[in-house]
């Protein structure tokens, strides 16, 4: 039995639930990135004025553009700093502002001095006054170490008349300070007048006397890129004005009088009654109902919506182009990719910071406050969106038009590809949100502050990658047709010697564009980093103080081990499949068939990348029906073993075969012979695809769990406190049940959400694999480039052209030679025209060409003769 | 001394101040933190002054304020009109005497404190009853005129006769 304690006055709402100021703010690094995204954008113009006046007038490379641009930043950053500078000494003398001196009055000096310590400012402001001001307000700025805190008239005379509102409005001022919003407040309004002054000035009058056909489509994108940055810019002051009350708040107490300020004012009360006017994005302050709203339930410091998330993708990229010109000007032959990856680190890992901060607040909230977490999809579609609708309101989009260089991609492209970024930006949001849900029972204090930095630094490598390889797709999507023709091409020529199974599944593992995603570095570190951040969250020892909430720490649970031996189990039973397919390929390969065993290898790699990846998705989805919680992450992380242990063998089956004849399929040493490179390769293979089927097996299982009823696991997981040893712990972990892709499998509305989700994954995968098959087996034709000079597809086109002619030629030297050549020149010629056709990417011929070996090999004439006929047509080569 | 360029010598920024602050003592004093600043402003442009009241919101500023009326600058505006008006009588009477002598006047008739350099002041004959309405009625017409509510300009009226009655008693 408990002592009677003392009646004690409720704390104010933020201080008993959750504290605003635990986690970093979503603000910092969307006032980084608005600053970033409009000194981008200012490359554009810089550039502009470059290939308007400069360029062609003198001997200029493409260099000097680079450093033509580069030296417009610097004069942008130069004005930034100095408008920076002198705003503090403007408002000043624009205002008239006067410093109260002590003298004027020691008892309110010694008050702002004493809410400035007490508020955590460690050097007060220099406090001025609006003498003639009658408004009861007041307003922070300057530079760092010398702050101003300017006191209108009407809030020094409250000093004396009302001494709890004068505190009340100086704490909010003073949690500014704190907060850190000064500086970037005015940096972000120093930069936009800096752009306005030394980079739209600049291009104005370039478009004023160099009109072009450019002129509207520019002229548009700078209104709309005006009302963005405005918008952008009020939304961010508006969470400000949210954080600062909110400290305000815990300062002032639950007897303050911040409430009443803010419900008492005249204009509060006609603002009050409106709360969401028409123009309330245009006001860089909430409207006072919602802020009075705000102070009993701080849920609009905890949002994160599809507007925030909007915002962020459409900054992050409105002005992504610009940066690729810069780095494409700067460095020497730079690969596509890397060009974009590099562009990517200058916004992605800003627009990361918004997301993840956010996302982890709205888990924490919730947490704290017993509610859900709000679901991702809004979050994801609206990053989706924001990326999606960034290039086409981007300048360089006046110039270069919706869809680059090139003609418009096909409309199947378009929407697969459309689908494709949003589902990968929803997964995105929703692994963040796992993410949350894993670390944060785990760790608080300063511990806390370390794993969301590294929670930011996790999601801004996976956002960089979906970023640059979005925009590599974006810019280089001409080249999708060509590659989608010439792997179609491949499976054409591969299926005449042995089946690759169906095409889908060839382009999905073969398509010129999956190898090129294998072979980067950063998409590695991607699958790695998916699993790798949420599970150490999941094994991670409970903190006692976080747990504070159970009575005891929950112990250790055994799922982690058994689902690395799944894992290892899934890759021996690939294994042991490996060993056995070769066994049978062994005893039915005909030794001396040379044409299918060129081809047959390739289509036996293809078979195994297959395998190693199926068995992935089995062992993911496996896993994902088992766990009651973290599905995707935990299938992720079994199916990481399982790729891993899949390609130890595939690479080991060789030594083994060099050594046991048995499963040998290409005569091999007994010994270590793959090089490393080789190994690599060959494990991003696995590792990359097999990653992509495991999330799409993880979202399945996570959809057929939703369907299917639960049985008594997951009902103790919604048991109440005490059920499980700790009922927070329980009812937290109910919302991992259902996964990362939704929510809390008890709600109706997310469990639809979910398997929605989870359905639409699949779709689009497959819809994905089906629209990247291409038109067909018998449809390849000569592959029509619309780039022209240095492209890729146009040096492809000439290789192609250059093999068809090669193999005409050999074929016109076996019929000109049919009755001289012995059977041995014979033989030579075919292999040439085997070897050569395989670079005509023309599968007509490769068709016709294996034929003749066919009917070669099997001493049929009957083939050999319709083969030589197709040839003949299609080289128009005369042959009877 | 009769010109007007000697009575704006006589009502300098010090003796509009002292009475400003008398004044708001008795009517506004929650306003005389403001008192300095304000006179500096005042003084530099007087009629800049009286027009610039005004409210607005700004970045990081509160943004849900109430609005005070200020009572300084229609307080310095009348101060200085009601020391002109008797600037300019006592220089009537005041013969020889400098600048000097009449502001020790003015400060002795609404008992302010003496300058550190004053000089000895003008002998003043009593101030009339009629005087006294006549002052009172142009600090309210002048208030009044500021766009003062009518309740508030008689209380200021009245605080600037006061000061002159409680001299002359």
């Amino acid at each position: 039995m408990s002592s009677a304690a003392p009646h004690a006055t409720p704390e104010p709402w933020p201080l008993r639930r959750v504290d605003p100021f635990l986690l970093p703010s979503v603000t910092t690094g969307r006032f980084l990135l608005l600053i970033t995204a409009v000194v981008g954008v200012s490359l554009f113009a810089y550039n502009f004025v470059y290939l308007a006046f400069v360029q062609g007038k003198t001997t200029t490379e493409v260099r000097d553009a680079a450093w033509w641009m580069i030296g417009g930043v610097i004069v942008l950053l130069v004005g930034t700093a100095g408008i920076y500078l002198a705003m503090p000494g403007w408002i000043i003398r624009r205002r008239r502002l006067a410093r109260l001196i002590v003298d004027d009055s020691p008892e309110l000096s010694e008050e702002v001095t004493r809410l400035a310590s007490e508020a955590g400012v460690p050097r007060p402001p220099v406090v001025l006054v609006d003498v003639f001001n009658t408004s009861a307000s007041a307003l922070v700025f300057g530079r760092p170490r010398r702050r101003y805190m300017l006191l209108n008239g009407g809030l020094v005379t409250q000093f004396s008349t009302d001494i709890a509102a004068f505190r009340a409005t100086v704490r909010h001022e003073l949690a500014h300070l704190r907060n850190r919003d000064v500086d970037q407040t005015y940096l972000a309004i120093a930069v936009w007048y800096s752009f306005l002054l030394t980079a739209l000035a600049p291009l104005a009058v370039t478009m004023l006397l160099e009109p072009g056909w450019y002129l509207v489509g520019m002229s548009w994108r700078l209104l709309v890129l005006a009302v963005i940055v405005l918008l952008f810019r009020n939304a961010i002051l508006r969470r400000r004005e949210y954080g600062a009350d909110a400290r305000a708040l815990q300062l002032d107490g639950p007897h303050g009088a911040l409430r009443r300020v803010l419900a008492g004012s005249a204009a509060s009360r006609s603002r009050a009654a409106t709360p969401r006017s028409r123009w309330w994005p245009f006001r860089t302050h909430p409207p006072t109902a919602m802020r009075e709203a705000a102070l009993d339930n701080p849920k609009a410091l905890f949002k994160l919506g599809f507007w925030d998330a909007l915002g962020a993708g459409l900054v992050a990229t409105i002005a992504f182009g610009n940066a690729t010109m810069l780095i494409n000007a700067l460095l020497a032959e730079p690969a596509p990719l890397t060009i974009r990856w590099t562009a990517g680190l200058f916004f992605a890992p800003l627009a990361a910071v918004g997301i993840t901060a956010g996302s982890w607040r709205t888990v924490l909230f919730a947490q704290n406050t017993g509610g859900q977490p709000v679901g991702t999809l809004a979050v994801g579609v609206g990053l989706g969106c924001g990326m999606l609708l960034g290039e086409p309101l981007s300048l360089s989009a006046s110039i270069t038009g919706f869809w680059g260089v090139g003609p418009a991609p096909s409309p199947l492209l378009v929407t697969v590809a459309v689908l494709a970024l949003v589902m990968a930006t929803v997964l995105f949001a929703a692994w963040i949100r796992s993410s949350a849900l894993a670390w944060l029972p785990t760790v608080s204090g300063r511990a806390l502050r370390v794993v969301v930095i590294a929670a930011i630094v996790a999601s801004a490598v996976v956002l960089t990658v979906v970023l640059g390889y979005w925009r590599m797709l974006h810019d280089l999507h001409p080249l999708i047709p060509i590659l989608t023709e010439q792997a179609v091409t491949n499976y054409a020529m591969l299926s005449a010697s042995a089946w690759p199974g169906p095409q889908w599944l060839w382009m999905a593992l073969n398509h010129e564009l999956i190898l090129h995603i294998v072979r980067q570095d950063p998409i590695v570190v991607t699958v790695v980093v998916l699993w790798l951040f949420p599970v150490a969250g999941l094994l991670w020892r409970r903190s006692p103080s976080v747990a504070g909430r159970s009575s005891e720490i929950p112990k250790r649970s055994r799922r982690p081990t058994l689902i690395v031996l799944i894992g290892l189990a899934g890759g021996a039973a690939y294994a042991a499949a490996l060993l056995l397919c070769r066994a049978l390929v062994h005893t039915s390969m005909t030794t001396n068939d040379w044409v299918a065993s060129a081809d047959f290898l390739q289509v036996f790699a293809h078979w195994q990348i297959a395998g190693a990846v199926a068995a992935q998705a089995a062992v993911a989805l496996g896993v994902a029906l088992w766990v009651g919680s973290f599905r995707v992450i935990w299938g992720l992380f079994a199916a990481f073993i399982t790729g891993t242990v899949a390609t130890a063998a595939m690479l080991g089956a060789i030594v083994v075969g060099g050594c046991f004849d048995a499963f040998s399929v290409l005569p091999a040493p007994c010994a270590w012979s793959s090089d490393g490179d080789h190994v690599i390769f060959m494990l991003r293979w696995v590792l990359v695809m097999g990653a992509l089927a495991a999330i799409a097996a993880g979202l399945l299982g996570a959809a057929m769990a939703a369907i299917v009823p639960h049985g008594s696991r997951d009902q103790r997981a919604f048991g109440t406190p005490g059920s499980s040893g700790s009922g927070q712990e329980a009812r937290h972990f109910q919302f991992n049940s259902s996964d990362s892709q939704a929510a809390d499998v008890k709600d109706p509305k997310m469990k639809s959400i979910q398997k929605a989700t989870a359905l639409a994954a699949t779709l689009v995968i497959f819809t994905g694999l089906a629209a990247c098959s291409g038109p067909g087996v018998a449809a390849p034709t000569a592959p029509s480039s619309p780039l022209v000079g240095t492209s890729p597809s146009t040096l492809t086109t000439l290789e192609t052209a250059g093999a068809t002619q090669e193999t005409c030629d050999l074929f016109r030297q076996m019929v000109e030679g049919i009755e001289t050549l012995s059977s041995d020149e014979q033989e030579q010629l075919m292999i040439k025209m085997t070897d050569a056709v395989q670079s005509s990417g023309n599968p007509d011929l490769m068709r016709a060409v294996v034929d003749m070996g066919r009917g070669w090999l099997d001493s049929n004439p009957e083939q050999f003769a319709k083969g030589m006929r197709a040839v003949s047509k299609i080289c128009n080569v005369p042959y009877e | 001394m009769n010109t007007e360029q000697n009575v704006d010598q006589v009502v300098d920024e010090s003796l509009v101040r002292d009475l400003a602050k008398k004044l708001l003592r008795q009517t506004a004093p929650e306003e005389l933190p403001l008192l300095r600043p304000a006179s500096e402003r005042y003084f530099a442009d007087p009629e800049k002054a009286l027009r610039e009241r005004r409210e607005q919101q700004e970045v990081l500023g509160f943004g849900a304020e109430a609005v005070v009326a200020l009572l300084t600058p229609i307080v310095l505006s009348v101060a200085t009109d009601v020391l002109t008006e008797f600037a300019t009588e006592i220089g009537k009477v005041a013969g020889s005497k400098g600048v000097s002598a009449i502001r020790a006047a003015l400060r002795r008739l609404f008992r302010l404190e003496p300058a550190s350099d004053q000089a000895a002041p003008v002998e003043i004959p009593p101030i009339t009853r009629e005087q006294l309405i006549m002052v009172r009625q142009s600090a309210f017409d002048r208030a009044v005129m500021l766009d003062l509510p009518e309740e508030k300009a008689g209380l200021l009226a009245d605080a600037v006769v006061g000061s002159l009655a409680i001299s002359e008693s």
